[in-house]
């Protein structure tokens, strides 16, 4: 930052020391604004909604949900950012909570799932059409600090000044890494149905 | 013969109640963090300036921790009638999201100076901001 600061003085010999505060201040906002989030004309939201429910033998249970998931768009390429953390899931019994963050996600050490990918075929008229689009997620997915490529449908909703996105995945427990204790291996779901919705605004609404 | 007698009615019931015990602690909810104390207790803007400047070693401080932070509310929404969230902010960068444990009477308005205590759910650096949730609103001291 300090040469900004001389670049700045060299090619600005007579401006007041007031005006040069003035400018350094200005890079500063703009260089930190660029480490932080880089969303400018994006489309973002740090309430989406991610549900999942892995019923085995043991029925109704092993579901959750969180209302905390970010989610940036860039409409100008497509590539989206979904992230969502672990241990925002909240389920109806404390038991299940407490050893879904502790012993199979170890949210503690892999506090995020993350999606990091493309919207397939992503066109700038698809910004333009109105009803729900049938769209396909590309990237990959990082649950437990593995990671995976995955293509996912998914669905795509312009209105009001909002996009809503919505994906239906299935995700199976052994790929990520997450083991399940042998007592009851056979009572959870091999796979969880895992369904996640944002609603992303224009960055800075 | 009383000694035997009084066996086949204990036993039975230590079981029983064994049982009703693990039923119960097994459909127990997730406790409200109200009585919870806080492990940490810091302005908003500290926080996130913390995981800003180290986000590793804050995870290390507040990660999955209770805790207690205090700032000026920059704004509130709510999804439908039971899911409600509170921007907490200061000068800088970024924000903390609170998502409010349950309904509020009157949510805090921007500007107003609010405390809040909930689950450190971690920072996400594709906004620069703080989560928080299953947060309470606490009376200022």
């Amino acid at each position: 930052m300090k040469s900004h600061f001389n670049h700045l003085q060299s090619l600005t010999p007579a401006l007041s020391p007031g005006i040069t505060f003035f400018w350094g201040l200005m890079l500063l906002t703009a260089s930190t604004s660029a480490t932080l989030g880089q969303t400018s004309g994006k489309y973002m939201t740090r309430t989406g909604s991610a549900h999942f429910v892995a019923d085995g033998v043991i029925k109704d249970d092993v579901a959750a949900k969180t209302n905390t998931v970010t989610a940036v768009l860039d409409p100008n390429t497509g590539q989206v950012q979904v992230r969502i953390p672990i241990n925002s899931f909240v389920f109806r019994k404390a038991l299940m909570q407490e050893h879904f963050n502790e012993n199979y996600l170890e949210s503690h050490q892999f506090p995020f799932a993350n999606f990091k990918g493309q919207v397939a075929d992503w066109d700038a008229s698809m910004m333009q059409k109105s009803g729900s689009q049938k769209i396909k997620f590309m990237g990959k997915l990082e649950i437990h600090g593995i990671s995976k490529d995955v293509v996912e449908p998914g669905t795509m909703e312009l209105s009001g000044g909002q996009i809503r996105m919505s994906t239906d995945l299935m995700v199976t427990v052994a790929d990520y890494g997450i083991k399940v204790p042998t007592l009851v291996r056979d009572k959870i779901a091999k796979e969880a149905a895992v369904h996640v919705e944002v609603h992303l605004k224009p960055s800075g609404q | 013969m009383a000694l035997k007698k009084s066996y086949w009615i204990g036993i039975p019931l230590l079981i029983a109640g064994l049982g009703w015990y693990g039923f119960q602690q097994w459909n127990k909810a997730p406790e409200s963090l109200v009585n919870t104390p806080p492990s940490q207790t810091l302005e908003a803007q500290q926080l996130l300036n913390n995981f800003q400047k180290n986000a590793e070693q804050s995870n290390q401080l507040y990660l999955n921790q209770v805790i207690q932070i205090s700032g000026t509310c920059i704004r509130s929404e709510s999804q439908g009638d039971s899911v409600h969230f509170v921007y907490l902010g200061g000068q800088g960068n970024g924000d903390v999201l609170c998502q409010l444990e349950s309904k509020q009477d009157l949510l805090p308005q921007k500007g107003d100076a609010i405390q809040c205590k909930g689950i450190c759910t971690g920072y996400d650096d594709l906004t620069g901001g703080v989560s928080m949730n299953r947060c309470i609103l606490t009376p200022k001291n």
